[in-house]
């Protein structure tokens, strides 16, 4: 027979590492930031591209005969080339704003509500240092940027290989796409994301975060147009956000041809090394801003 | 007819389904008046009541004999320190005791002579032309309380001014309160959630809990009403074992315990104080039964408080 | 802040000092929120600035002001501080639980952290603090906004935490009443530098050693001039505060005097006790005599808080 204490326990278990304690910042994170009813419909908007090009896939194999998919399927490319037309469609000029409204709208409450809530505080008192923290944020902003990115594209993309089957000589060009699309939705989501977590930090106001980093995302591109008016050069071209990203994923994806139904739509005439450099500086920058702009907070 | 210093019938304040004051009757006499409850109780909404800033849904308030809902002539009689930290942060201290000394209809050299003395008298003559974002949070109660006493009112309405000070400041400030109460004549109703501070400058209460008055008057007279509670009587004696028996004998003593920490002291619970007081001189004076120290342990605010919240 | 130089004890102490005084700003830099100019300082055995993480391994911080992690109910926000101290997903979920009922939130739990009271927030707070099982805790302001009801919880809680469960505690607080209850010793700074430090019996011991005459409170029940005139005429020198009376006294004799006295003119005596120092007189003083001196500050700063 015995009595249990029922109240206060010790523990002299286990402690866990570094790598943990960040990873349950990016995940807590990530579901508060990424809840909500709206969410839903957001993400079908923000979306809307690689979602119809997939529904039009299965409907296309239900309904159409086989010689109409051929001649459909072929008309967009090959695998490479058809996931490439769609990072297009998601990213040209026209359509750009859906997701860099989505990335802004989700994350700029990441640190900025942290900062309302005083949170710091509770954070801070904890064995984790400050650069843990920012990369735990950091993380749960790519997360929460990779639902208009390569999540839905890796969905298309599975969904595509189901439907015409990987023959024996194809697999390599598959393994490519698959790490293309991932690499260059990455290197979207670190851009982006590094901008909004550095103007989520600065302060209180989760919206004045969010305006800020779209209206910098946006910006360059304007000022850009408003310039090409004047001078030509094409150099002027690499403010655009939405060029440099096509120029980017052009060149991780090797340069596919493009050429649907004989016209070629999406070539794009920038160097992708530029944009990758630049693309990755400026959210390396960014990143260390955040950081940076952490290690001054006081924490009341 | 007497006078009292507030007087309230079936009090009553809604806010929409929101409850903030349910049927407060109470007569409160003049002197300083501690109003106590927790957070949230109602403190606020009867003060605001009280000095005419928000208009009760039902019931009747009287402060000094006349009603104080559109009543000028009451409310120039009235200082209001209110509880907002928020001040005219760019004004020097004289500067904003001279502004609302003439708001109060002071003209502009009696009004300059009154804010001197009114910050004299608060003990800030020395910070008066700075700026009021310099002060420290007890200089900043002291202005507030500064600019209620400037038009020399007779009724003093403080909202927790006692909030988040130290206790140096604290004690500096219970002083100027009970200065003002005693040596001015003014009627004071102090609001506090912090009971022991109050019990320190009166013992004059009013205790409200969520909504309603649950005890007023003063603190000793309230522990006394509530006679169906024991009392717990602690006394040093080096007589222990020859009190004890003796007490033993009486049946209005419950129970007679040495005390756990400190053997030269017995506890001893009665239901009837009264009685048992008596009891006791009789017993030192005729028996020469010797008694050093005598003291209630739950008679003070925080015991009365607890008792009666937690019955309902 | 000045340089400071001190050691607390192991066990329960109160930091105390007047607003500005540089308590916050020494428990930041005991957690290593802010770097300190120069100097050394030890928690825990430990150099809080080379071992900062290992520090805040076993310490928890209770800070003053409101505090919450945003959109998460109360069992997730405790169960992710957990984590982040180290513990195991299962195990910090567990520990979450549990303190939460320690702490007497146990209705609460699941529910939004917004929605909270201030009392409730207080006690998630605390909660927050033991999860991650700490040799110390520093606890800011533990009673500040509480009601009655909630400040005596509170104060159980904490003297259960550092009696029954050894835990180390530092607390700062302007209510003093609130410290004598939960510790044993107290540290008082003033101007960045240490005006008092020790036992609070004994602090307050010295104290009501150091008033030279002795005083007796007393409380009647009666006619108070009738008792007041025939302490006059009996030629004993008194007070009167409000409703108490102060007698001076210099030996014991003067308890069984005033009974008599009392019990003659029909007048009962309801307190008697000897006037003592409390921890307020001692903060109060001891600040006023470290104002009127302004000595010179140390040269160095050192802190140690020893197991």
């Amino acid at each position: 027979m015995s009595v249990f204490n029922r109240s206060y326990r010790e523990y002299k278990g286990e402690i866990k590492g570094r790598f943990f304690r960040i990873w349950s910042i990016a995940t807590q994170t990530f579901r508060v930031q990424f809840s909500g009813k709206k969410i839903i419909f957001l993400l079908i908007l923000c979306n809307l591209p690689v979602i119809s090009f997939t529904l039009m896939l299965i409907f296309s194999a239900i309904f159409f005969p086989a010689f109409v998919r051929e001649f459909f399927l072929g008309g967009l490319g090959g695998v490479d080339a058809t996931m490439y037309t769609i990072i297009n469609f998601s990213f040209n000029p026209g359509l750009i704003f859906l997701p860099i409204v989505f990335i802004c709208a989700l994350n700029s409450g990441t640190i900025a509500n942290d900062k309302k809530n005083n949170s710091l505080a509770l954070y801070f008192s904890r064995p984790i240092t400050r650069i843990d923290y920012a990369i735990g944020k950091a993380l749960s902003v790519y997360m929460v940027s990779s639902f208009v990115t390569f999540v839905p594209w890796f969905v298309f993309l599975v969904t595509f290989n189901l439907l015409e089957g990987v023959s024996g000589l194809a697999i390599k060009t598959v393994i490519m796409t698959y790490l293309s699309t991932f690499a260059s939705g990455f290197l979207i989501v670190f851009f982006m994301g590094s901008i909004v977590l550095y103007f989520s930090s600065i302060s209180k106001q989760s919206v004045l975060g969010g305006i800020l980093s779209i209206l910098v995302l946006f910006l360059p591109s304007l000022v850009a147009s408003l310039i090409a008016e004047f001078i030509e050069a094409d150099w002027i071209q690499y403010f655009s956000i939405a060029l440099i990203i096509v120029a980017a994923v052009f060149l991780i994806f090797g340069s596919p041809s493009t050429s649907m139904f004989g016209m070629n739509f999406f070539e794009s005439t920038l160097s992708g090394g530029v944009a990758i450099t630049l693309m990755i500086t400026i959210g390396i920058i960014f990143l260390l801003m955040t950081i940076n702009r952490l290690y001054r907070e006081e924490v009341s | 007819m007497k006078e009292y210093f507030i007087e309230t019938y079936d009090l009553n304040k809604w806010y929409k389904e929101v409850m903030a004051l349910n049927k407060i009757t109470v007569k409160i006499d003049r002197g300083i008046v501690g109003l106590l409850g927790p957070n949230g109780a109602g403190k606020s909404t009867f003060l605001n009541i009280a000095t005419a800033q928000l208009r009760q849904s039902s019931g009747e308030i009287y402060v000094e004999g006349s009603e104080v809902w559109n009543n000028p002539e009451i409310l120039k009689r009235f200082g209001f320190c209110p509880e907002q930290e928020i001040l005219f942060e760019w004004m020097t201290g004289r500067k904003f005791v001279r502004e609302l000394a003439q708001i109060s209809g002071l003209s502009r050299e009696a009004a300059n002579k009154a804010a001197v003395e009114a910050i004299k008298l608060v003990g800030l003559t020395e910070a008066m032309d700075r700026a009021i974002k310099g002060y420290s949070k007890g200089m900043r109660q002291r202005i507030k309380i500064a600019q209620a006493i400037v038009h020399d009112p007779e009724i003093l309405f403080l909202d927790e001014p006692l909030q988040s000070t130290d206790p140096l400041v604290r004690r500096e400030l219970v002083q100027l309160i009970q200065k003002l109460g005693r040596d001015f004549g003014k009627n004071i109703l102090i609001s506090s959630h912090i009971l022991h501070e109050v019990e320190r400058i009166t013992n004059k209460i009013l205790l409200i809990y969520s909504g309603r008055a649950i005890a007023q008057g003063s603190i000793s007279e309230i522990r006394e009403l509530m006679d169906k509670i024991p009392f717990t009587i602690r006394i040093k004696t080096p007589d222990r074992k020859r009190l004890a028996t003796i007490l033993l004998d009486y049946d209005f003593v419950l129970n007679v315990a040495p005390d756990i920490e400190n053997f030269e002291y017995i506890n001893i619970r009665t239901n009837n104080s009264n009685a048992f007081y008596k009891l006791i001189q009789e017993l030192a004076v005729e028996s020469k039964v010797k008694i050093l120290e005598m003291a209630t342990l739950d008679a003070g605010l925080e015991a009365i408080f607890d008792y009666l919240t937690k019955r309902k | 802040m000045d340089a400071i130089s001190f050691k607390m004890n192991a066990g329960a102490n109160a930091l105390l000092g007047p607003n500005g005084a540089g308590k916050s700003t020494l428990i930041k830099i005991l957690l290593s929120y802010l770097k300190a100019d120069q100097g050394e300082a030890q928690l825990l055995g430990h150099d809080i600035f080379k071992e900062g993480m290992l520090i805040r391994q076993k310490v928890g911080y209770m800070p003053e002001h409101f505090a919450i992690i945003p959109g998460v109910n109360a069992v997730k926000q405790v169960s992710l501080l957990g984590r982040i101290s180290g513990l195991p997903k299962e195990e910090a979920m567990q520990r979450a639980h549990e303190t939460l009922q320690y702490v007497g939130l146990n209705e609460a739990r699941y529910r939004k952290v917004k929605e909270f009271s201030t009392g409730m927030l207080q006690r998630l707070k605390l909660a927050q603090t033991l999860v991650n099982d700490p040799e110390l805790i520093i606890l800011d302001e533990p009673t500040n906004g509480l009601d009655p009801n909630g400040r005596i919880d509170m104060i159980e809680l904490v003297k259960e935490i550092s009696k029954e469960h050894g835990i180390n505690l530092i607390v700062s607080s302007h209510l003093l009443p609130d410290i004598e209850a939960t510790c044993e010793f107290a540290t008082i700074i003033n101007k960045g530098a240490v005006v008092a430090q020790g036992k609070i019996s004994e602090l307050t011991y010295q104290e009501t050693r150091s008033v030279e005459k002795k005083n007796m409170k007393v409380e009647i029940r009666g006619d108070l001039e009738r008792f007041l005139a025939a302490l006059q005429t009996k030629g004993i020198p008194f007070q009167l505060f409000e409703n108490t009376i102060l007698v001076q006294y210099s030996d014991e004799e003067i308890s069984t005097v005033l009974l008599k006295l009392a019990y003659e003119n029909d007048i009962q005596i309801r307190t008697m006790v000897p006037s003592e120092a409390i921890l307020e007189d001692v903060f109060v003083h001891r600040i006023a005599d470290m104002n009127n001196k302004n000595g010179l500050p140390t040269k160095e700063t050192k802190i140690e808080v020893s197991k």
